[in-house]
């Protein structure tokens, strides 16, 4: 049975009118759902006007509808036990080869560069002061050692904070996935709270 | 010193109510699945769980929102098709996890009792 009333339509209308803020695809099964229930309850024997009593004022049954749908926003649907740890395994897997290669090159930049810098500015600054006046570093004059020096320490510092940042990145990754694993609660809080 | 306000007992039992609505509706679907007014009128029928179709209806929303139940939809036998809520996986997990919780709450209730009785 299908009910085309004019007061369960004026009552319709004031429904959609409440819920407007909603999603359209919740509002359009919300309305078919109340429109559902006038019509079991017709079919019940139930008289209209106890029907439309007893789901209460349009705009406050399409308040109550907000209120559970924009106060209490859904969450992420939480994957399965086996699932999670398939997350963190594959994500071991997929992140390892990259891991290598770039903690490989870039600690390797790193180090070295850092080193040579170090070495090739304190050479030029002491050819430059003749503490030793037998050291020769190159036919170059002092100031290319310096500032070579110089590059190659910003080149090796800036490497390794690259690294750094690389790690982190990874570090957070896995502990985000770790951490969702190990969370076997209900994602918000309980009926107690909530109502 | 502000006036002291005390609930009456039926605004108690609301609130109460409004608790455990969740874990009666999640109970309600564990054996089969159910549409929006055969659950309506099943909580109807217990008495102090008569929430109302202006509690019940929005609350069935926000447990499909959240993953806890999903729906589809069956023929009837007499007026538009029903729209069905069944537990889904997720459903089932907050159930029990809200059981859990419940019996706590329980035993911790008629503990206090007992100490009452104790002291």
């Amino acid at each position: 049975m299908s009910v085309h009333h004019p007061v369960v339509e004026r009552y319709m209308a004031r429904l959609e009118q409440a819920i407007g803020a909603l999603d359209p695809g919740d509002r359009r099964e919300i309305l078919q759902e109340i429109r559902n229930h006038i019509a079991e309850a017709m079919t019940a024997g139930r008289p209209l006007e106890g029907i439309l009593g007893s789901l209460g004022p349009a705009d406050a049954l399409g308040r109550a509808y907000a209120i559970e749908l924009l106060l209490h926003p859904p969450g992420r649907p939480r994957q399965g036990v086996v699932q999670r740890w398939f997350t963190i395994v594959g994500l071991v897997v997929v992140l390892s080869l990259p891991t290598l290669i770039v903690v490989s090159t870039l600690g390797s930049i790193g180090i070295s560069f850092v080193a040579a810098g170090v070495a090739s500015f304190a050479l030029g600054v002491i050819e430059l002061a003749g503490v030793l006046p037998s050291l020769h570093v190159s036919g170059l004059p002092p100031g290319v050692p310096i500032l070579a020096g110089a590059l190659l320490l910003i080149l090796g510092m800036m490497s390794l904070a690259a690294l750094r940042l690389y790690v982190r990145l990874i570090t957070g990754t896995v502990r985000a996935a770790f951490l969702s694993a190990r969370s076997a609660g209900p994602s918000r809080e309980s009926a107690w709270s909530v109502l | 010193m502000p006036p002291v306000t005390i609930p009456a007992p039926g605004e108690w039992t609301s609130q109460l109510r409004r608790g455990v609505l969740e874990l009666c509706i999640l109970r309600l679907l564990r054996q089969r699945p159910s549409y929006g007014y055969e659950i309506v009128t099943t909580l109807d029928a217990l008495g102090p769980l008569a929430a109302g179709e202006n509690t019940v209806y929005p609350l069935l929303r926000r447990l499909k929102a959240d993953h806890s139940l999903e729906t589809f939809t069956r023929d009837s036998p007499a007026g538009p098709p029903r729209q069905y809520y069944r537990l889904t996986a997720e459903g089932r997990r907050r159930l029990a996890a809200i059981e859990r919780e419940w019996s706590a709450m329980v035993v911790a209730v008629e503990l206090a009792a007992v100490k009452a009785q104790v002291a």
